[in-house]
C-alpha cells in the first residue's frame, strides 16, 4: 500500500503470470479439500409408508419380570436426542417414539439419524467432542469398547441400582458385551450370536442329492454337499454350493468352531498360526475356491440365494429378512439351520450386540433412562423383532417370546446358542474397525487362491500382529 | 510504481461515471479504484470517495473471502496443527512434534509409501490417457459432422453418471462369474478369464478402465472443445494456402493454440488423479490385498476408521506439499511448451 492506495504491482503481470498464481491457488486448495466426492449426508429416517405392515398388538404377557416401573415423570417437559445409524434400527426408532412419548408426555424424543457404520463412528465421536451428540447412543460391539475407553457412555451401574432396575433376566454374555472394566456401560438392546447359521435351497440340494441333515453333519460334510451342489468350473460358474461369510465375525465363528480363535484374550497376540485356526482356514479356503462366488468380486450372497443360484449360505440373524420370502417368492423352498459343529464339538459363534448407551455428558440422564427401559421392555421388543426392525434384546424375556419363537425361523434355529454362545474378542488397544478391514485384504488372496496358504498367512499374520502391536490411537 | 502503466494498461482518463467494465483479469471496480488514484490523489475529498469505492469492492467479496477463511482456510490452519499432535477426535490433542511425519517416512506406517507409489503409478497412467482419450474425442466432436450434438451429448452421458453408481455398475461387469465382461470372453473362446478387481494383478488396470470411461466424455473434452473452437479458422485457411495437410494443420496450429487448455487440463488431471478415491473406496475397498489403497483411500481410513486425525493430517499435508511441487513443476516446465498468444515468444 502507498498512501492508502492500492498497488497492484511495479509491472504488468502476464497472462502467463496471472495463470501461474491462479494455479498455484486453486492446487492448493483442491488438494486440501481431500477425496473428489463428498459423501452424501445422512438422510433422515423415512416415514413408513403407507399400507407397511402395521405392528403387531402388544406382546402377551411373559413370565419374566417386567421393566421396573417408570419414575413419574417430571413436571416441566424435557428434550432428549437420539443418534442412531441409518436404516432399520433407526427407521424403528422413528415408530416407536410417539408410543413412549404418548406414555411420557413430559419427556420429548428427538432422533438425529446418522450414517451408518464405518462413518457412524466417527460421527459420533465428533458430535461427542463438540458437546453435540445426542443424549442416547446406539453403539454396537464394533466400537463400543473404544468409546468406553474416550468417556463417551455413562457407567450405568448407578442408574440401574437407583432405579432397582433387574437385571436377573439379561443374559451374562450379553451384559458381558457391555461391560467396561467390570461395569455396565450400555444394555443388549438387540443381540445375535453371529454367522452360526446355515441358510439353504432345499430344492437345489434336492438336485445335488444331499439333504440338509446330511450336510449339517460336519464341516468335511458341508464341504463334499456344497461341492455336489456347485455346477461349472471356478471363475465360470453357473451355479455354487457354498457361500462363506466374510469378516473377521465370520472368520472367528468357523475358527472357534475348530477350536481356534483370532488373537487371545488380552487381546494382542494373534492365534490365527495355531493348528486348529490353520484347519478351520483350510476349510474355509477350499469352500471358496471349490464352491463359492469369486471371493471380493462385488456379488450380493442374498440376491444370489433369492434368484436360486446358491445351494447355501452362511447366515446371521439377518439373513432370514433378507431376502426373505418376498425377495424368493414361492420359486423354491428354503430354510433356516445352524451351522454344523466343528472338529470342537460346538457350533462356533460370536456373540454381538447392538448396544444402547447414554451419553456421558447427557443433561437428562433420568429421561433417557426411561427411554432406554422402554427400549429394552419385552413389549416393544416383540414389536421390533417380529416387524423386522432389529434382533432380540439379550434377556430371557424376549428371546423366548413364544410368538418370536414360532414366527422367527432364524432365531428359532439361533435361540439354543444364545445361552453359551461365546463373546466378543477385542483387541488391547481397540482397533477392531483396522483389524477387520486389514483381515479382508490380506486373507482375500489366500480365498481366490492367488497365493498359496504358507506363505499367504505368514505375509497375513504379520500384518495383522502389526495392527494389534499398535498403541491405542 | 509507474504512473503509466497501471495494471498493464496504459494511463487512461478516469473511468468515473464508465459502465461496469473488465480487463483481462482485473474486476472492473479495481480498475475503477486503480485508475482513479493517478487522477485524484492530490485532493482529499475525492481521496475518500476512491475509498468508499474500495470499500465496497471488499464488501462485494467479503462473503467469499470470509467464507473462504472460515471453512476452508482455518481448517486447514488447524489441519496443520493437528498434524503435530496426537488426536482421536475425542480427547484432547497431545503435542507429539514431528512424530507423524517420522511416522509416515521412516516406516511407521506400513501403507504409507506403498500407498504414495500406486498413486504416483495411477497418476502416470491416467493423466496421459484422459488427456489424449479427451483429446482425441473433442477433435472427432469438433468436426462438424452430422448428428454431432447427439454424438457430443453421448460421451459427456458418462462423466454425468455419480462416481458410486458407476463403480456399482463396472463391479457387475467385472464380475468373473457372470458378469458381463467375462460372459463376453467366453463366447469367444477365453476359457479362464481373469478376475478383474478380485485379483490383485488385474484390479489397478480394471479401476483405470472404469475411470477413464467416465473421464474421457466429461469436462476435459469440453474445455478441450471451447478451446478448439477459439481458434481463428483464418489461421486454418492460411495454413491450407501455404499447402499444409491435415496433420500439419493439426501440428503446427490446432497444438500450439491448444496448449494454453492442454497445460490447464493438465494441472487439474494431476490433481484430481493424485486424489483419486470413490471408485476404489466402492469398487475394491482398497483391495485386494492392498492393490488399490491410494494415498488418499489411506488418509480417509486412518482418519475416520482408525481415528487417528493427527497422522491423517500430517498425511493431508504431506499429500498438499506435494500436489503444490508437483504444480509449481509443472508451471515452470510450462515456459518450455505452453504458448499464449499474443504473448512474446520467450
Amino acid at each position: 500500500m502507498i498512501n492508502g492506495e492500492l498497488e497492484f504491482g511495479r509491472r504488468a503481470p502476464s497472462r502467463r503470470g496471472f495463470l501461474a498464481m491462479a494455479m498455484v491457488g486453486v492446487s492448493g486448495v483442491l488438494a486440501a479439500c481431500g477425496g473428489e466426492e463428498a459423501k452424501p449426508a445422512a438422510e433422515a429416517p423415512k416415514a413408513p409408508a403407507a399400507g407397511a405392515a402395521a405392528p403387531t398388538a402388544a406382546a402377551a404377557a411373559t413370565k419374566a419380570p417386567a421393566a421396573a416401573p417408570t419414575t413419574a415423570p417430571a413436571a416441566k417437559q424435557v428434550e432428549i436426542h437420539t443418534n442412531f445409524r441409518q436404516g432399520g434400527d433407526a427407521e424403528w426408532q422413528a415408530r416407536l417414539m410417539p408410543k413412549f412419548m404418548e406414555k411420557n408426555p413430559n419427556i420429548k424424543v428427538v432422533l438425529d439419524t446418522l450414517p451408518a457404520e464405518p462413518e457412524y463412528w466417527a460421527k459420533v465421536a465428533a458430535l461427542f467432542a463438540t458437546g453435540q451428540a445426542g443424549d442416547f447412543i446406539w453403539a454396537s460391539n464394533g466400537n463400543f469398547l473404544g468409546y468406553a475407553e474416550n468417556g463417551v457412555p455413562r457407567e450405568l451401574d448407578s442408574i440401574i441400582s437407583k432405579d432397582k432396575y433387574d437385571l436377573g433376566d439379561y443374559t451374562k454374555v450379553g451384559l458381558d458385551n457391555m461391560r467396561y472394566q467390570g461395569k455396565v456401560f450400555g444394555m443388549p438392546w438387540g443381540s445375535h450370536c453371529q454367522n452360526c447359521l446355515v441358510m439353504y435351497n432345499e430344492d437345489l440340494l434336492k438336485e445335488a442329492g444331499v439333504t440338509i441333515e446330511q450336510a449339517v453333519a460336519s464341516y468335511d460334510a458341508l464341504y463334499e454337499a456344497a461341492k455336489k451342489a456347485t455346477k461349472g468350473a471356478a471363475g465360470s460358474r453357473t451355479q455354487f454350493g457354498f457361500l462363506p461369510a466374510g469378516g473377521q465375525t465370520a472368520l472367528n465363528c468357523n475358527l472357534r468352531a475348530f477350536g481356534g480363535e483370532t488373537y487371545d484374550a488380552a487381546g494382542k497376540k494373534l492365534l490365527m498360526n495355531d493348528p486348529a485356526a490353520i484347519e478351520a482356514i483350510k476349510w474355509t479356503q477350499k469352500m471358496w475356491k471349490d464352491t463359492a462366488p469369486v471371493f471380493g468380486s462385488g456379488f450380493n450372497g442374498d440376491e444370489l440365494f433369492a434368484t436360486g443360484k446358491i445351494a447355501m449360505v452362511q447366515a446371521g440373524y439377518p439373513n432370514h429378512f433378507v431376502p426373505g420370502d418376498k425377495a424368493i417368492a414361492g420359486k423354491f423352498k428354503w430354510g433356516i439351520t445352524l451351522m454344523p459343529k466343528g472338529p470342537k464339538g460346538i457350533v462356533g459363534t460370536q456373540f454381538t450386540v447392538n448396544g444402547i448407551t447414554i451419553n456421558s455428558a447427557s443433561k437428562q440422564p433420568d429421561a433417557t433412562w426411561e427411554y432406554m427401559k422402554f427400549m429394552m421392555d419385552p413389549v416393544t421388543q416383540e414389536e421390533i423383532v417380529l416387524n423386522n426392525g432389529g434382533r432380540p434384546a439379550a434377556r430371557k424375556a424376549v428371546l423366548d417370546n413364544p410368538k418370536i419363537m414360532s414366527t422367527v425361523t432364524s432365531h428359532k434355529a439361533m435361540r439354543p446358542l444364545y445361552d453359551t454362545a461365546l463373546g466378543w474378542p477385542a483387541p488391547a488397544n481397540s482397533r477392531w474397525p483396522e483389524f477387520t478391514t486389514a483381515l479382508d485384504q490380506v486373507m482375500g488372496p489366500i480365498w481366490t487362491g492367488a497365493i498359496e496358504l504358507d506363505p499367504g498367512m505368514k505375509s497375513a499374520t504379520t500384518k495383522l500382529q502389526e495392527i494389534l502391536d499398535k498403541p491405542k490411537s | 510504481m509507474y504512473p503509466d502503466r497501471v495494471c498493464g494498461t496504459s494511463r487512461r482518463a478516469p473511468l468515473r461515471g464508465t459502465s461496469p467494465t473488465r480487463t483481462w483479469g482485473k474486476p472492473a471496480h479495481a480498475m475503477v479504484a486503480v485508475a482513479n488514484t493517478s487522477s485524484v490523489r492530490a485532493t482529499p475529498a475525492k481521496r475518500r470517495r476512491w475509498r468508499a469505492t474500495d470499500f465496497q469492492g471488499w464488501l462485494w467479496a467479503s462473503p467469499w473471502i470470509l467464507g473462504f477463511v472460515l471453512w476452508t482456510l482455518g481448517p486447514m490452519l488447524w489441519s496443520l496443527y493437528l498434524a503435530f499432535t496426537r488426536y482421536s477426535i475425542i480427547r484432547a490433542p497431545i503435542w507429539v512434534g514431528l512424530d507423524n511425519f517420522e511416522r509416515a517416512f521412516q516406516g511407521g506406517d506400513s501403507l504409507f509409501w506403498p500407498s504414495l507409489g500406486r498413486t504416483f503409478t495411477w497418476a502416470l497412467v491416467m493423466v496421459p490417457l484422459s488427456l489424449m482419450g479427451s483429446l482425441l474425442t473433442a477433435l472427432m466432436l469438433n468436426q462438424g459432422l452430422r448428428g454431432t450434438a447427439i454424438l457430443r451429448t453421448l460421451f459427456f452421458i458418462p462423466s454425468l453418471t455419480p462416481a458410486v453408481a458407476l463403480a456399482v455398475l463396472w463391479r457387475w461387469i467385472y464380475q468373473p462369474d457372470f458378469g458381463a465382461l467375462n460372459y463376453l470372453l467366453r463366447e469367444i473362446g477365453v476359457n479362464s478369464p481373469p478376475a478383474w478387481l478380485a485379483d490383485a494383478r488385474y484390479a489397478m488396470p480394471s479401476l483405470m478402465v472404469m475411470s477413464l470411461w467416465g473421464a474421457v466424455g466429461g469436462g476435459t473434452m469440453l474445455i478441450f472443445l471451447a478451446g478448439l473452437q477459439g481458434i481463428s479458422q483464418e489461421l486454418y485457411e492460411a495454413a491450407e494456402i501455404d499447402g499444409a495437410g491435415r496433420l500439419a494443420r493439426f501440428r503446427n496450429v490446432t497444438l500450439p493454440l491448444l496448449t494454453p487448455t492442454i497445460f490447464f487440463n493438465l494441472i487439474i488431471g494431476v490433481i484430481a488423479a493424485l486424489r483419486t478415491f470413490t471408485t476404489a473406496f466402492v469398487a475394491t475397498g482398497g483391495g485386494p490385498n492392498y492393490a488399490t489403497w491410494f494415498y488418499i483411500l489411506h488418509l480417509y481410513q486412518t482418519a475416520f476408521q482408525n481415528f487417528e486425525l493427527g497422522y491423517a493430517s500430517a498425511l493431508a499435508w504431506i499429500f498438499f506439499v506435494i500436489v503444490i511441487g508437483l504444480t509449481l513443476a509443472n508451471l515452470r516446465l510450462s515456459r518450455r511448451w505452453v504458448y499464449y498468444e499474443g504473448e512474446e515468444a520467450i
